[in-house]
């Protein structure tokens, strides 16, 4: 069993996605496992608030599980996966703008990141280089990203932490790729002149 | 006129220097400075300083001028051209020749070279964040996603050696000769 496991986890995201597509259950755990992270830190950045981000990453792993025998090439995974993202963000904001805003009892908007019990346990897989950067400045990062207008900052985030290319966003929001370079452009200085002082 | 004591006088010392005083005193100082030779050597020193003062402090702002002289000769159309595409150049979505363009006035033009230090730097603590945020995550949702897409698949023999897909359609095969739509051409 266990070697079937490390199996899994030696296979590249290209293996993952055909085996996946083939029906193989395991194959599908271990590719949601992988990219559950990912998915997690998008909507961190696009949605303000914070409660709603566990519930939309699991919505849009499910959607992935659904749909996945839908993807006609395996290595369009990355650009398929985030235009489902997308997709759930907009839903999101159309349904926000219809619903008055409301405030979760459980944790209050700015702190729960940084305060709630499961981040106060260290992280043992924790790397040297992940801390250099204090709490404090990716919750300023996060809170200046997700500040964006909804159009900069879906195009910057897909960008730096997707690592898409611009036609690809292009592709995903259904605008030019003159207008994807002058957002993400836009993007940078605003979130640039936001952080001038932390930097 | 009033006669003032050495220790008043010297109180007074540095507001005498900035004229910030009445006419009145400032005429009862400049008579004990004349008579005093004690408070006019304490006079004299202070000066002294203030002038030092004063000269390093017109020295800085002149080349502070010629700073923003030399900063104006860079702001040209190349760094027009720069700024424009820096974002672009960055994210390797440049035609090659602008690709070049931005590249040498990056080399060219100091002011350009910081921009471009500025952003590398920018771009580094967003992916470091990013790579935070990712760690936050401490659950794992993969688990409980399959058995919500195997609840909704039909049940099957679990030792049977036939992949999911194949037994679906078996199964689908089955009911439709179940219900004599689809017959195995027997």
């Amino acid at each position: 069993m266990s070697s079937q496991n490390t199996l899994y986890k030696n296979l590249n995201q290209y293996q993952l996605v055909e085996l996946a597509q083939k029906g193989d259950l395991k194959a599908l755990e271990e590719l949601l496992r992988n990219e559950q992270k990912n998915i997690f830190a998008t909507f961190s950045y696009l949605s303000n608030k914070r409660e709603d981000v566990f519930d939309l990453t699991q919505e849009a792993m499910l959607k992935v599980a659904k749909n996945l025998k839908n993807l006609k090439e395996p290595k369009h995974f990355k650009s398929w996966l985030n235009k489902i993202v997308t997709n759930l963000f907009y839903d999101e904001l159309r349904k926000c703008s219809r619903r008055p805003d409301t405030l979760s009892i459980d944790d209050d908007n700015d702190t729960c990141g940084a305060h709630s019990i499961v981040n106060s346990i260290p992280d043992t897989k924790c790397k040297p280089n992940e801390k250099c950067i204090s709490l404090e400045l990716e919750e300023i990062i996060r809170a200046e990203i997700s500040n964006l207008p909804g159009q900069f900052k879906i195009a910057i985030v897909l960008r730096e932490l997707q690592g898409l290319s611009y036609e690809e966003i292009a592709d995903i929001t259904k605008s030019s790729i003159g207008t994807v370079k002058s957002r993400i452009s836009r993007a940078r200085s605003k979130l640039q002149d936001g952080l001038k002082s932390y930097i | 006129m009033e006669n003032l004591s050495c220790g008043q006088v010297i109180a007074l010392l540095s507001f005498y220097i900035d004229e910030k005083l009445n006419s009145n005193l400032m005429k009862n100082i400049e008579y004990h400075l004349n008579t005093c030779s004690f408070c006019r050597n304490k006079y004299m020193q202070l000066r002294k300083i203030y002038d030092n003062y004063a000269d390093i402090k017109s020295r800085i702002e002149e080349d502070n001028d010629e700073y923003i002289v030399d900063d104006a000769i860079y702001r040209n159309q190349q760094y027009e051209f720069f700024k424009e595409n820096l974002s672009a150049y960055i994210d390797n979505e440049l035609k090659t020749e602008d690709n070049l363009r931005v590249k040498k006035a990056a080399i060219i033009n100091p002011i350009a070279r910081t921009e471009l230090k500025n952003m590398l730097l920018f771009q580094q603590t967003l992916h470091m964040a990013f790579q935070k945020t990712k760690n936050n995550l401490k659950k794992d949702f993969s688990g409980g996603i399959i058995c919500k897409i195997r609840d909704s698949l039909p049940k099957f023999n679990v030792n049977s050696d036939l992949s999911a897909w194949d037994k679906l359609i078996n199964m689908l095969s089955n009911f439709l000769k179940s219900r004599g739509i689809f017959s195995n051409g027997k």
